[in-house]
């Protein structure tokens, strides 16, 4: 209402919760002009015709899509387009095994920057400066420092403020992983075997390639057993689970989380934030209490 | 101040049927084979669990039957030990605490699940909910993931008829295997019909709130009467319940008798009830001789009252149609939009009540664009909060406030509009 979407003459939307599927519905009364549309994606990831019924939900939006725009994309189309992004997602996927590996030479601040910078440039320049980056890091040689080393879950959706993200690193953290942004990084490998049928390989790789997620379910495993397993193949020290205010999927996880982590003896610690914060010193306390209580355990 | 009391052998019949529901599943619970599925209000395909002798095990009802018995506190600061926020769904808060509490209750022992069903059915608390029983209980899970309502036509493509379907043919798999029986085709079609049967004794009867005054509160009573249309529908039972309640209201409507003495305003209520304080919340409406004449939320588990029945011609595909289409919760926002119209204009009401209750995002999610949205079409509209079980988030004298301020001047208007 404040204009700020107003260049956007579409929006999409999608059941991650159930304030964001009403929010379909209140945008398109409240903003007739603009197309709304909605995709369901498949919340049984082990049933046998998941790949069918999302293939047949990406042909709907490709024919919206080509409704919106004039152009449907044709197979030839979506083949570049997620070659594109497959290089983007693997060198984001590279910048995110070299902050594992020297996190001392690049912070969450700068990573969490180039990652998201890809919200508002076009792809090609989105993957030239990710490749610039990546280029500029093998250069670096700082000093490790004395820091305990935590995953950061919980903030795949609303974004915790950058200063946020600055204040963890500056209570003596260093994040060897997290799920911010995690729109950009929601595939594990490559979308392979997309000539001829670029839909029906993006359908598999959200079904079997796609990372855990507190908006998607799968019963096949443990979320929770996994976050556990990353933590300790990472030798992460502990779990920092930093939720937004309110969202009902993490504060779910959570619980399942905590007793996972309990159960493995990973200490974590279990945060909040609001998008708009400005102030960070309470949580920059919390943090810092918290790693000092890891130096002594 | 009118009297609000229970009569009728209507809620005689509901409380002894009841009691023998939960008595089958005490029973369950002891041991004596049957199995049990756990699965949700909202559309909730019970006729499929009834062809199997499957007992049906609600949690939301078990978590509204423990908040009307002012017990749902303990259970819900249990769940929050174990780490669930104050902002995470009392409803899942109090059946986890349940659980972790050895599930004996004041009505039953509710049994431990055979089978976790999360029909997927617009709620996404759902998921989560039943992710941690099948997690906490290490029983087998089955979700049934039904596409939300995106078509411009607000009705459900063939392609999503069929895939419910196959789901469906899933999970009668997996009854199979739980029951040790295979489908009795004859019994699902009967069960079928019974639903049937009993979905249009269930229209007609919310039909009747058409009428001035209504024979009954479409509010505070009929959340009596959704406990039978969840867990005894598609059987016998189940439909001398629905055929009583409509024999009991029609006549009197015939008589021209209402629940109160007599009925000065007439509204629409949206979201559930704050089941802690059912009783104090009623009496805030009857003391302005209001009655409710149509609620939202006794339409969570099927909308009937639309033309909408069950059809035991095509038992797959209708149970299909009623979880896709027919109730509440797989609808898209603008669609409950349509709904409330729909009963404040057929249904004569003047005034919309939104109960927007902390628990619920699915109801309580956009209910301020609700308010806007029904007051600039000239109704009025009072959006009061509360929850729906946990009681820390009742505060009496401010609903009161409110709700009286609200009829106040709803009573000033009318009285403006007969001088006029």
């Amino acid at each position: 209402m404040q204009g700020k979407l107003d260049e956007f003459e579409a929006l999409v939307f999608h059941s991650i919760c159930d304030p964001a599927r009403n929010l379909a519905s209140v945008f398109a009364r409240n903003f007739a002009q603009k197309k709304i549309e909605y995709i369901h994606f498949p919340q049984r990831i082990d049933a046998p015709d998941a790949v069918d019924y999302l293939t047949a939900e990406y042909e709907r939006m490709a024919d919206w899509a080509g409704e919106l725009t004039g152009h449907r994309p044709s197979d030839e189309d979506l083949e570049s387009s997620i070659a594109l992004y497959d290089e983007i997602r693997r060198v984001i996927r590279a910048l995110y095994q070299f902050r594992r590996d020297q996190p001392h030479d690049v912070s969450t601040r700068e990573l969490y920057a180039l990652v998201r910078y890809g919200h508002v440039v076009a792809p090609e320049q989105h993957l030239r400066v990710l490749t610039g980056a990546m280029e500029q890091l093998q250069g670096r040689q700082g000093k490790p420092k004395d820091r305990a080393r935590i995953l950061v879950v919980g903030s795949f959706c609303e974004q915790p403020p950058l200063d946020l993200i600055a204040s963890i690193e500056s209570a003596g953290c260093y994040v060897v992983d997290d799920d911010f942004v995690l729109g950009r990084r929601f595939f594990a490998d490559d979308i392979a075997g997309t000539a001829g049928r670029p839909l029906r390989a993006m359908a598999e790789a959200y079904v079997r390639h796609s990372v855990d997620a507190s908006v998607k379910h799968d019963l096949t495993h443990s979320k929770a057993a996994r976050l556990v397993r990353r933590a300790q193949d990472y030798r992460a020290d502990a779990v920092v689970v930093l939720t937004a205010k309110f969202c009902e999927p993490a504060l779910f996880d959570y619980v399942l989380y905590r007793n996972a982590l309990q159960a493995a003896h990973m200490p974590h610690v279990f945060l909040e934030f609001e998008e708009k914060m400005w102030l960070f010193d309470k949580i920059k306390t919390e943090i810092e209490t918290f790693v000092e209580s890891l130096l002594f355990t | 101040m009118p009297e609000t009391t229970y009569q009728g052998r209507l809620h005689n019949l509901q409380k002894e049927l009841m009691a023998r529901y939960y008595a089958e599943l005490t029973a369950s619970a002891g041991g004596n084979g049957t199995p049990a599925a756990y699965l949700l209000i909202g559309g909730n395909p019970v006729e499929l669990l009834r062809a199997f002798d499957i007992l049906p095990v609600y949690p939301e009802v078990n978590a509204l039957q423990l908040a009307v018995k002012k017990q749902s506190l303990g259970h819900i600061q249990m769940a929050e030990g174990m780490g669930y926020s104050t902002d995470n769904c009392a409803y899942v808060k109090a059946d986890i605490g349940l659980y972790f509490s050895g599930r004996t209750t004041p009505f039953a022992t509710i049994p431990e699940p055979s089978l976790l069903l999360c029909n997927y059915v617009g709620c996404n608390v759902y998921l989560h909910w039943f992710d941690h029983l099948a997690e906490f209980t290490r029983r087998p899970a089955f979700h049934l993931d039904i596409p939300f309502i995106r078509t411009k036509s607000g009705t459900p493509t063939k392609d999503d008829i069929d895939y419910v379907k196959r789901q469906l043919l899933e999970l009668i798999g997996v009854c199979e295997q739980i029951s040790g029986r295979k489908l009795d085709e004859d019994k699902l079609r009967r069960a079928v019909e019974l639903s049937s049967k009993t979905g249009e004794l269930w229209a007609k009867v919310k039909h009747l709130t058409k009428r001035s005054p209504a024979p009954y509160d479409a509010y505070f009573d009929s959340v009596m009467m959704m406990a039978p249309l969840y867990c005894l529908r598609g059987t016998e039972e189940g439909l001398v319940f629905f055929q009583t309640a409509y024999d009991e209201y029609q006549q009197k409507a015939q008589l021209g008798v209402g629940p109160l003495e007599r009925e000065t305003f007439r509204y629409v209520i949206e979201g559930p009830p704050p089941w802690p304080y059912l009783r104090v919340f009623r009496d805030m409406f009857t003391r302005w001789d209001a009655v409710a004449v149509a609620s939202t939320y006794s339409t969570v588990g099927g909308l009937w009252e639309f033309g909408f029945a069950h059809d035991p011609d095509r038992p797959l595909e209708s149970i299909a149609e009623h979880l896709l289409q027919w109730n509440l919760t797989n609808r898209n926002f603008l669609q409950r939009y349509d709904q409330i119209d729909r009963y404040i204009q057929e249904w004569n009401a003047d005034a919309l009540v939104i109960h927007s209750v902390k628990s619920c995002r699915l109801f309580s999610a956009g209910q301020g664009d609700m308010r806007d949205y029904f007051t600039k079409r000239g109704v009025p509209t009072l959006l009061i909060e509360s929850d729906l079980e946990d009681p820390r988030y009742f505060s009496e004298a401010q609903m009161r406030n409110r709700i009286d301020a609200f009829f106040e001047s709803l009573k000033h208007r009318k009285l403006i509009a007969a001088m006029s």
